[in-house]
């Protein structure tokens, strides 16, 4: 923290009042920044295992106030645009990659998947705010709403931001259930299935896909985490009250123990969905057993 | 993502001479209509990087109070800002700046990761559980978060935004080496070479380095293509090129404010960003195929 | 595959984080329950007293916060409800420690100060009936009958309290002539100062200086709540989102409030807030950026506004100690090339004021057209280069602060002009700490961009910054006796019209010797419906007038 140019102190301070030293040196020893960074990080640990985040230095309110509500609001974004990159998009574009695999379709399917792997995420949501307010006359509603209390409001502030992140993390899915798809129909089981004079339909949809979609499962519990950096930069576009821009305007005010909290929460959030997904991958395959 | 101990081998066995490998990238080109359009478009865009006062109609600097935010026509390809200067020239600028600051990042996390992902895996022991350790804690934070609460934390230059961009990419570079260096150091002849006490650095280097660069370079690729994406948020949240410098990033920054007013403004430095990827993308795609690497997303 | 191979390496490293992780979010749950009870319990005590003291007074009134009962006898049919935009949120609602302008501007809202501001920097009664000087005694008469939102007659044992806190507040240096403060009966206070000033008065009517109970600080979260004599009452605050705000009934003004509730929205996105005002989901909105005005100008319904501001953006030579910039005929050379109109249209879509001295929101302000080289004079520019014996080929640095996009644009047009004159410009675009780090350290070593604002007198314009040391601060070294004297003498008297030629000599001086040059003042843009009434904009920016504002339909 010696690192960080200017200090929260010089923000603190009236410019226009005019800051003498001791009111700077008074409030630093009260914030505790007069100690060396270790000692700071210290004592900001050891608070954090005891379950304090500590107060935000810039406003002083408790950082799990201000963590909390804005944790929903991310996950919920994080959580819709895994499941358009996962159900609308990655699955559906592997199985037609897969069933027309080295023709035209499957070409098609890898350079639309390129095309999403290549935009910034931002801006597609720049580009979908343009084309939804201009054409369509498109406006969400001014604050959030949670989706226990209003459905609909929620839904059309959450809808687009879920869509242009959704896509940007669809190509490794659509690349997954491709890969994934044409190995298992290569095994041993397929073919005697088909030996058994199985229909194609069934032996795609009924063995196939049951097999092949495991590891695709658990790549999208992963994907969800990988969203969860995206949903930054695009709660900042459309202005949803997220962790992602708690931290862009914690950053602005210099104000650390905000930072840290925000870095740390969703460290540990992903620490519990690859455990979660760990679990659901050993639950769906029955050949692996926990423990291994 | 996968457990190296195993499952590299079959990607390192072949090491052909420089003459067949040449006759192979003209075979593989010609196959890969996809990967020559990459290539090709590329090739421009390190032209644009390195000669753009050729490609730009005026200086990115101009300010003209009688022509802010005007939409594209023949004088002003891609319209002007809010001080009147020629987005076409800025984002023509801009792209210099967008290549050098991803390359060097990813330069820097090439340097860094491969050197501590080839010491890690030789040495294996202590050196290796303590840095696989860290680099797995770097890895599993999603890149752009740990890029955002680096280059926020370090304070908004383009120096930082490097830093930002270099440690996030580290690890990748790490594992790929690292593996690599596992798979290597089990074979006979390295540990010949190690009986007959032949130096660990020539080793490394000698028989090591060698047989992971094909792959490093791929991981190079696919980075490239990530780092130009993460330099464009980190710009547009206003943490990496400052003004009055372009980047692509910086200038969507400026023109977000005007979207509806100025489309202009954001639409053609994104666009110039896909086109650049997405060239990238479809080289790094078609080398993955082709070595079968298998990297999750970044 | 894949997932396999990573299960146990990936067991490995959680089995270590696990139970740390574990303690963490199990007891973060537990701290953050326990906090908002906290930090709620003030506000739940709070609210049954309120409903309970006015019930004496406005019986019908006190249902307004629950908006479900409708008794529909003494109540008005609906609610009068107006919702404000603005893309700035406040940190925190605290009076006394949160520094930002988001939250002075909010604050008149909620509470009440012993003087009230006028529209023209003068002060009129507030919680204070009438003060008078007595020596270097200042008495206040406080208003009988006023009652804390928390249902608490105010008295002067609260103004005094709260004058402790004021004085401990970061801006303590307005308040810096305060000597003694006691209360001489239950509505009598007498401020002892050092000198007599008409700063010090104006200074106790906004900023810091609100009026809380006794014991407030330590007995309410005033981070997430306020607890005034405000004409508006604090419904919810969720921070960087809204403020909903309540009527107080029982206000000694109250008939005045024209608002049964009022929502200040935290829009970002100011595009956003102009497709707002389109719909009608909002109200009323001020800009900071003006051009986002252009987006609703000429839209039915909507009327754009400008108003004058106490605000400046400057160019700043805080280096007098080092060549060139101690050459008075060169910093004359480089304020003539600049062309101050064409750097407003620019940064500011020209919704502006061009400037001689200090913005002329404030009184005794020199105007434009009186300031010798305040127009663009590119041939008076050359002869004065040419005079100060400067080498032009000398690479400059012009600073400006990141994250001020009106000041980075000046400083780009600015460059380019300079240009013109065949100087050679390079822009270094600092962090805004480490910009204030060195203001404040007097470290700078050549020219930057400089914006301020918030003055409720010329003397704070002037006296930090250009008084010589130790009494002033003196930013630019620029040592001058004269200004010193001079400004001496005005905070020596309370006579206005004496203090009002001292200021206009102070500016004619800074326009000849320009140890700055003011480039334009922003005016305040903002919009409304035409269902709003009787709003304007205080040259603060502070919310004073929303207070009166009414809403029809």
């Amino acid at each position: 923290m010696s690192l960080i140019p200017g200090s929260v102190i010089s923000q603190l301070v009236d410019q226009a009042a005019g800051s003498d030293p001791e009111k700077l040196a008074e409030m630093e020893a009260f914030l505790g920044l007069d100690r060396p960074w270790y000692a700071q990080l210290g004592s900001w640990l050891a608070n954090v295992v005891q379950g304090d985040l500590g107060n935000s230095w810039r406003s002083r309110i408790p950082v799990a106030d201000l963590l909390g509500p804005r944790l929903m609001v991310t996950l919920q974004l994080s959580a819709m645009a895994t499941v358009i990159s996962s159900l609308v998009l990655g699955i559906p574009g592997g199985l037609i990659a897969a069933a027309y695999k080295s023709r035209w379709p499957d070409s098609v399917v890898r350079v639309v998947s390129l095309l999403a792997l290549s935009v910034p995420v931002f801006w597609m949501g720049s580009m979908l705010i343009l084309v939804f307010s201009v054409w369509f006359n498109w406006s969400p509603p001014l604050t959030w709403v949670s989706p226990f209390e209003d459905f609909g409001a929620n839904m059309r502030m959450m809808i687009l931001p879920a869509i242009a992140l959704g896509l940007a993390g669809a190509a490794p899915l659509v690349r997954m259930t491709r890969n994934s798809i044409l190995e298992v129909m290569g095994q041993n089981y397929i073919r005697t299935a088909r030996s058994t004079g199985a229909t194609e339909g069934r032996i795609r949809f009924r063995h196939a896909l049951r097999n092949a979609i495991i590891p695709v499962v658990t790549s999208a519990g992963l994907q969800f985490g990988f969203l969860i950096g995206g949903a930054v930069v695009i709660e900042e576009v459309f202005s949803l009250p997220g962790v992602g821009r708690l931290l862009l305007q914690a950053i602005s005010q210099r104000d650390f123990p905000v930072v840290q909290a925000c870095v740390l929460t969703i460290g540990i959030f992903l620490i519990f969905l690859n455990i979660a997904v760990d679990i659901l991958y050993a639950y769906l395959d029955p050949r692996i057993k926990l423990g291994d | 993502m996968g457990s190296p101990h195993r499952t590299d081998e079959a990607r390192l066995e072949p090491t052909h001479p420089i003459r067949t490998r040449l006759r192979a990238v003209r075979r593989v080109l010609a196959e890969e209509p996809l990967l020559t359009i990459g290539i090709l478009i590329s090739f421009i865009m390190l032209l644009i990087a390195i000669f753009p006062e050729f490609f730009a109609t005026y200086d990115p600097r101009d300010t003209d109070a009688l022509a802010p935010l005007q939409g594209p026509s023949t004088a002003h390809w891609f319209g002007t800002d809010t001080l009147g200067r020629d987005v076409y020239s800025r984002v023509i600028h801009g792209t210099r700046t967008s290549i050098a600051v991803s390359g060097i990042s990813v330069g820097f996390a090439l340097l860094v990761g491969s050197t501590l992902g080839l010491i890690s895996g030789y040495f294996g022991g202590f050196v290796d559980q303590l840095l696989g350790r860290l680099m797995d804690v770097v890895f599993s934070l999603p890149a752009l978060l740990l890029a955002v609460a680096i280059a926020g934390v370090l304070g908004p230059s383009v120096r930082n935004a490097i830093i930002a961009i270099g440690v996030v990419y580290t690890p990748h570079f790490f594992r790929v080496a690292r593996s690599g260096a596992i798979t290597m150091s089990a074979r006979p002849f390295v540990m010949a070479s190690r009986l007959i006490g032949a130096r660990h650095r020539r080793i490394v280097i000698r028989h090591i380095l060698p047989n992971v660069s094909a792959l490093l370079m791929v991981q190079t690729t696919v980075s490239f293509a990530y780092a130009i994406l993460l330099e464009a948020s980190l710009s547009f949240l206003g943490l990496g090129v400052q003004p009055p410098n372009p980047s692509w990033g910086s200038i969507l920054n400026e023109g977000r404010p005007f979207l509806q007013l100025a489309g202009w403004m954001s639409i053609f430095p994104g666009l110039m960003i896909l086109l650049s990827v997405l060239s990238v993308n479809l080289v790094g795609d078609t080398l993955r195929d082709r070595w079968d690497t298998s990297q999750g997303s970044g | 595959m894949r997932p396999r191979g990573r299960t146990r390496r990936a067991t490995l490293w959680v089995a270590l984080m696990m139970s740390f992780a574990l303690v963490v979010a199990a007891c973060g749950d537990d701290d953050a329950a326990d906090t908002t009870a906290a930090t709620q319990a003030p506000t739940t005590t709070a609210a049954p007293t309120t409903t309970a003291a006015p019930g004496t007074t406005v019986a019908g009134e006190t249902t307004t916060t629950t908006t479900t009962q409708a008794p529909a006898t003494t109540a008005p049919a609906a609610p009068r409800e107006m919702v404000f935009a603005t893309s700035v949120g406040a940190p925190s609602l605290d009076p006394y420690n949160e520094i930002s302008d988001a939250r002075m501007r909010r604050s008149p809202l909620m509470y009440d100060a012993l003087v009230d501001w006028t529209n023209d920097f003068g002060v009129s009664p507030g919680l204070a009936e009438s003060w008078e000087y007595d020596g270097n005694i200042l008495r206040f008469h406080l208003r009988e009958g006023v009652v804390f939102h928390n249902g608490a007659p105010m008295t002067s044992a609260d103004v005094v309290y709260s004058l402790g806190k004021i004085l401990e507040s970061p801006g303590s240096g307005f308040y810096s002539q305060i000597v003694n403060v006691t209360a001489t009966d239950d509505f009598t206070v007498e401020v002892e100062v050092s000198a007599p000033s008409d700063a010090l008065l104006a200074a106790l009517g906004g900023r810091y200086a609100y009026i809380v109970p006794e014991g407030a600080v330590e007995d309410y979260d005033l981070a997430v709540t306020a607890v005034g004599t405000g004409p508006f009452m604090v419904d919810e605050f969720a921070q960087g989102e809204f403020l909903r705000l309540t009527k107080n009934p029982s206000h000694w003004r109250s008939n005045e409030v024209g608002l049964d509730v009022l929502t200040i929205v935290v829009v970002p996105d100011e595009a956003s807030i102009a497709a707002g005002l389109r719909t009608g989901e909002i109200d009323a909105a001020l800009f900071e950026d003006a051009r986002i005005a252009d987006l609703v100008e000429g839209t039915e319904g909507i009327t754009v506004f400008e108003e004058v501001a106490a605000r400046w953006d400057i160019l700043d030579f805080p280096a007098f100690d080092v060549e060139p910039w101690n050459n008075t005929k060169f910093r004359q050379a480089i304020v003539a090339a600049i062309d101050p109109s064409a750097v407003m249209a620019l940064a500011i879509n020209g919704r502006g004021t061009l400037l001689g001295g200090h913005p002329p929101a404030l009184w005794a302000s020199l105007p434009y057209e009186d300031a010798p080289y305040a127009a663009q004079n590119l041939e008076l520019a050359a002869t004065l280069l040419a005079e100060s014996g400067v080498d032009p080929a000398t690479p400059l640095k012009l600073i400006s602060i990141q994250g001020y996009g009106a000041l980075n644009s000046s400083a780009e047009v600015i460059a380019d002009q300079l240009g013109d004159l065949g100087l050679n410009v390079e822009i270094e675009v600092q962090e805004l700490g480490t910009w204030i780090d060195s203001f404040l350290a007097r470290g700078f070593d050549t020219f930057t961009m400089n914006a301020w604002g918030g003055w409720i007198d010329p003397d704070m314009v002037y006296f930090n910054h250009l008084h010589m040391l130790p009494d002033g601060k003196d930013f630019r070294k620029w040592d001058n006796q004269e200004v010193s004297d001079l400004l001496d003498e005005a905070r020596g008297t309370t006579d206005r019209a004496t203090r009002e030629a001292l200021y206009i000599q102070i500016q004619e001086l800074t326009a000849e010797e320009v140890p700055w040059f003011p480039l334009y003042s922003a005016n305040f843009v903002g919009a409304y419906g035409d269902n709003v009434g009787n709003w304007g904009v205080h040259p603060s920016g502070y919310y004073h007038d929303l207070r009166w504002v009414t809403v029809s339909g």
